[in-house]
């Protein structure tokens, strides 16, 4: 009945904190630099044979090159973003510890680098109708509350905050086909040495219900 | 009165069950007292079996999807005068019940009678599924103190 990890890939190493992963960035990455080799390929092609046209896709290759090398570099330099997740499916009522982290493979961090993020928890109804040969889906956002942190560098970029599954507001994670219920955590980095690109995690939130701590942190 | 124009009224102990939990009630032959019918029950009429069913439907904006999660069919020959308990399991994720801006999750309870050449008959039950730990604090669906 819950719905998938479309954007994210889940693994649990041996401290029982669970590392949801966001492949998007990567996928992006790669699939950009195929499109610019593939632009590039029939441009020249079609130069070589004599025909102007072959301009048209230079130019289409180097604009998609403007957008997709920064993120290209970004896949070479970084491991995929990944969010640790101390327990995970989430409860409602919960305020849940997690950590933003990326981890350099191409360059040094310096120690001690002041970082931030801006950190986003949407929960979407997603209710899909057919009109006529028509598919429609429309979609309300139910919770959407952000809020920043702060972290340091250290071997890898960590950004921790606590996240805050709210009981007054969405549902768990659902999927009856036509009508669901998603939940997704974007995290944009707002300073330090890290890549500015969004990541966004898919997360499962439990149909289970946690009174709102006194505090934050009682996960 | 034959027995044939008895009645089954269908009682659920509680209308409120958490996933993994499950509903449970009792099934009671109610005799006609005259030519008043009981309300909330469901003639048998030569019926040889009942149903009971926990059904998840969604109303709203998108299609509807409907399941049934669960069901038990009861032997009328064996029903006999008195009254036959039944269980019907709520899966662990859920959904739960909720009441959200393009979407409602409503659970049932129906009991169907399978009656030869004949319409059946059917008497629905609104119950509610909360989330674990939400017994005692939920009392109706999902979220609570909804602030829009």
């Amino acid at each position: 009945m819950q719905g998938g990890d479309q954007n994210s890939g889940t693994r649990s190493p041996d401290s029982g904190v669970t590392v949801l992963v966001c492949r998007r960035t990567g996928l992006v990455a790669i699939g950009g630099a195929i499109l610019i080799a593939l632009l590039t390929t029939v441009g020249v092609g079609a130069l070589v044979a004599g025909s102007n046209i072959g301009l048209l896709f230079l130019l289409l290759a180097a604009v998609t090159a403007v957008f997709v090398l920064p993120r290209l570099r970004d896949h070479l330099r970084w491991d995929a973003p990944e969010l640790h997740v101390q327990t995970h499916p989430l409860r409602l009522g919960s305020h849940i510890a997690a950590s933003f982290v990326r981890t350099p493979t191409g360059v040094r961090l310096a120690n001690g680098t002041p970082l931030s993020a801006e950190f986003r928890l949407v929960c979407e109804e997603r209710a899909t109708y057919r009109q006529g040969t028509d598919t429609r889906t429309e979609t309300a956002k139910v919770v959407d509350h952000r809020w920043t942190s702060t972290g340091t560098t250290a071997e890898a970029a960590t950004i921790p905050t606590t996240i805050p599954v709210p009981d007054t507001a969405g549902a768990p994670t659902f999927d009856l086909g036509n009508n669901e219920v998603r939940w997704t955590l974007e995290v944009t980095p707002l300073t330090g040495p890290i890549p500015r690109s969004s990541s966004s995690f898919d997360i499962v939130v439990a149909p289970s219900w946690r009174p709102a701590p006194s505090t934050p942190q009682d996960a | 009165m034959r027995p044939e124009d008895d009645q089954i009224r269908v009682h659920v102990d509680h209308d409120l069950a958490e996933p993994g939990g499950a509903f449970t009630g009792t099934l009671r032959r109610v005799p006609i007292d005259g030519t008043q019918p009981v309300d909330g029950a469901i003639p048998i009429g030569g019926a040889r079996t009942i149903r009971i069913a926990l059904h998840v439907r969604t109303e709203g904006r998108g299609d509807v999807d409907e399941r049934t999660m669960g069901e038990v069919g009861v032997e009328l020959d064996r029903f006999g005068s008195g009254s036959t308990p039944f269980s019907l399991p709520v899966p662990p994720d859920g959904p739960i019940s909720y009441d959200g801006r393009l979407i409602r999750v409503i659970w049932e309870i129906e009991a169907t009678t399978d009656r030869r050449f004949a319409l059946d008959s059917k008497a629905t039950t609104r119950v509610l599924v909360v989330p674990n730990g939400g017994v005692g604090t939920y009392q109706y669906p999902h979220p609570l103190n909804r602030t829009w």
